[in-house]
């Protein structure tokens, strides 16, 4: 289980549900990072992927999202009413 | 076409999720047809979503107090409260042999078509509200959610009977963030049941034949009543050990 205390936590409300992001930082980078919530992600494990390939990406919006939309793309993500956009708001959400 | 039908009756709610799974790789093995299963939860439960993080999500403490079974799901979505009141169900479906979307919304919405004309023999006017609800007057009455394999999918969820949302409150933790956007000013106002939307207790075995017709006319097919094949029941056996342990149930 998520120790949630040791965590940063972001809600963010897309169309497709609720994104809950765990976030640890580090000098301005992503040290740790989690995603939860009832959104509908496919295939499953693509979440977990997601997560580590944002370790150590600067806490920036565009960047952020340049590497979950590279994620998107190579792991063919199906994600129903939940964009990319989607998720990096819930990051922003948690780092501020 | 044959479709199997399967009613569990009540059933323990580890040994439901590893009996949804084992029919859903069956299936995609090619060694079991497509199927109807309904069952009820034998006991209080609540079961999260793959993604959902337990503690955020629940009032765990609540749930211990009371003997609610803390379950996980292996597919997407949102916690839902269960008690043996309400009807779960299972469907199992090849999506090439009824030209079933492969979009999620798509696919969702077809199966629901089937709960749908199910509802019509009550009297009950139901629609699919994307992305996994059904709902009758504006209120929800079936969530679900769904797993995909190439071209099979399994899709479950719940059609709440008589739903006791006071204790659903207790057990979830709804934030607010989940509901305001919907510019309604309570969760609660949003869920429905059979039995509030009839005005009296729904028999269950006729809501169960509503069901079963339901679904054959909406696919064109017929039940044949039959249980699991000896390899889901293998299946079950080494699925059910994941199900039960601490490490899955609160693996976030």
């Amino acid at each position: 289980m998520i120790n949630i205390s040791e965590y940063k936590q972001g809600l963010y409300k897309s169309a497709g549900g609720l994104i809950r992001v765990f976030l640890k930082e580090r000098e301005g980078n992503i040290e740790d990072i989690i995603f939860t919530g009832d959104f509908f992600i496919f295939p499953e494990d693509s979440l977990d992927i997601m997560a580590r390939s944002l370790k150590d990406v600067a806490l920036d919006e565009n960047k952020i999202l340049d590497t979950i939309k590279k994620v998107y793309l190579k792991e063919n993500i199906d994600s129903p009413g939940t964009t990319p956009e989607d998720f990096a708001s819930a990051i922003m959400a948690a780092a501020e | 076409m044959r479709w199997r039908y399967f009613d569990i009756g009540l059933v323990d709610p580890y040994e439901a999720m590893a009996i949804h799974e084992a029919m859903f790789i069956s299936r995609v093995e090619q060694k079991s047809p497509n199927t109807l299963y309904l069952e009820r939860f034998n006991s209080r439960s609540v079961f999260l979503g793959y993604h959902q993080c337990a503690e955020a999500e629940l009032n765990l403490d609540y749930c211990k107090r009371n003997d609610i079974k803390i379950v996980r799901r292996s597919t997407g979505g949102g916690a839902g409260y269960m008690d043996p009141k309400q009807l779960n169900y299972a469907v199992t479906v090849d999506r090439r042999e009824y030209n079933i979307p492969s979009d999620f919304v798509g696919s969702y919405g077809r199966i629901m078509d089937g709960f749908i004309e199910a509802l019509k023999y009550l009297g009950l006017e139901a629609e699919f509200r994307p992305i996994n609800d059904l709902v009758v007057n504006g209120g929800k009455i079936s969530g679900g959610c769904m797993a995909r394999k190439g071209t099979i999918i399994l899709q479950h969820g719940s059609l709440l009977v008589d739903f006791d949302l006071n204790t659903a409150f207790k057990v979830l933790n709804v934030p607010r963030v989940k509901y305001e956007s919907k510019g309604i000013k309570s969760a609660k106002s949003r869920v429905t049941s059979i039995n509030r939307e009839l005005g009296y207790e729904v028999n269950l075995d006729e809501l169960k034949a509503a069901i079963k017709k339901g679904f054959e006319k909406s696919f064109g097919m017929k039940f044949e009543d039959s249980g699991l094949t000896k390899y889901e029941k293998e299946l079950v056996r080494e699925l059910l050990p994941k199900y039960r342990s601490e490490e899955f149930i609160y693996r976030m």
